[in-house]
């Protein structure tokens, strides 16, 4: 019967080793009443079954971003103030600091929308990481209205939120995945933006740099930010194999 | 009930047929069982991505058993249901049964429509 090293370890990168293992073992049991071809008819079903998840997920992550930043929120932009500087909740800041915190505030925004439609295909609707994800994409979303009220009253809220979450133990480990996916693919997106604004080149090929590489720099950031959220997942949220508990 | 212990149709299929099944239930055999009591031929992938579910919901556990040469010398994984599946699973049932009652829908396939 057909027995592939390759075909396991493929199928370990779906899903654990144990059950990997498990899978080929109950395949090959089968196929020796059924055949070499119904064996990798099914190992190929079985692969499209585990894994066909990711990939959608993260294309429809692509496909909502898009949407959202050719739809959504020019509408926002458009209704924006033109007051930036404005009081906020709490008092008028220093311009630097307001504009660090917009673009803070911008980039995780940014990156919870893709996690939002990303963990939403993927973990389905009742997992704890989509909920949590949820909220915190539906309140960072009124940071792009660019009013600073609206603005700090969205941080404020997020940080409480974030806090809830620490103290409530079954969501500090969805937390914890949350954390550990944007916050990479953020720590990217903010070093190409301040390895861009310290560029001593004129501004419109400041302009030319940023068009041609935000994509690059975009791209590499969301598959990172994709791989890192499926492995945590696999770390934290799922459930560690009962290998120690074998029977004669 | 917690939305996470809302079982569908295949969940509670599987769960019946490794409780049926006891100590015997493995993916192997759990396939058959479920080809034999209810017609179905389900793809062996829809099995483990639903008992790989139902691993992480709580609702059912493994155990290894030991390497056999016909599996290519890798172990079976035994399914064992959880309190927590038990209890997911009668309470899905009770449902079911809740809303059958007055129908009288079994008795009408049992015995050939003659309450229908």
């Amino acid at each position: 019967m057909p027995k592939s090293a390759i075909s396991e370890w493929l199928l370990a990168r779906l899903t654990s080793r144990d059950r990997a293992a498990a899978i080929l073992g109950d395949l090959t049991e089968m196929a020796a009443t059924r055949g070499r071809l119904w064996f990798w008819m099914a190992y190929a079903r079985t692969l499209i079954t585990l894994g066909w998840r990711a990939p959608v997920a993260f294309v429809f992550a692509m496909a909502s971003m898009r949407f959202i930043f050719g739809t959504v929120f020019p509408w926002l932009w458009n209704r924006r103030t033109t007051h930036l500087m404005d009081a906020g909740l709490f008092g008028v800041y220093n311009q630097h600091i307001r504009l660090i915190t917009w673009n803070i505030s911008m980039v995780t925004a940014q990156f919870l929308c893709f996690a939002f439609a990303f963990v939403l295909v993927r973990f389905g609707w009742r997992n704890r990481l989509t909920q949590l994800t949820c909220a915190l994409f539906l309140i960072a979303m009124p940071v792009y209205s660019l009013r600073p009220w609206f603005m700090d009253l969205s941080g404020v809220a997020m940080m409480l939120i974030i806090a809830a979450a620490l103290v409530a133990p079954p969501w500090r480990k969805p937390l914890a995945v949350l954390a550990g996916t944007c916050l990479p693919a953020i720590a990217i997106k903010g070093t190409y933006l301040i390895l861009l604004t310290s560029l001593t080149i004129p501004y419109h090929r400041k302009v030319f740099a940023l068009r041609s590489w935000v994509n690059a720099y975009d791209a590499i950031s969301f598959v990172l930010a994709a791989i890192i959220c499926l492995y945590l997942y696999r770390r934290l949220l799922q459930r560690p194999p009962a290998s120690d508990r074998t029977i004669a | 009930m917690n939305p996470e212990r809302t079982l569908g149709e295949f969940e509670q299929i599987v769960l019946l047929a490794v409780l049926r099944l006891g100590d015997a239930a493995y993916g192997v055999t759990i396939l058959d069982e479920i080809a034999a009591k209810t017609g179905r031929n389900p793809a062996p992938g829809a099995l483990y991505t639903t008992l790989h579910r139902m691993e992480d919901k709580g609702l059912v556990t493994f155990r290894d058993g030991s390497p056999t040469p016909e599996r290519g010398g890798r172990a079976k994984r035994f399914v064992a249901v959880t309190r927590e599946g038990r209890n997911a699973l009668a309470s899905a049932q009770s449902a079911y049964r809740s809303l059958l009652q007055g129908l009288d829908l079994l008795d009408a396939q049992l015995f050939g429509g003659a309450n229908a």
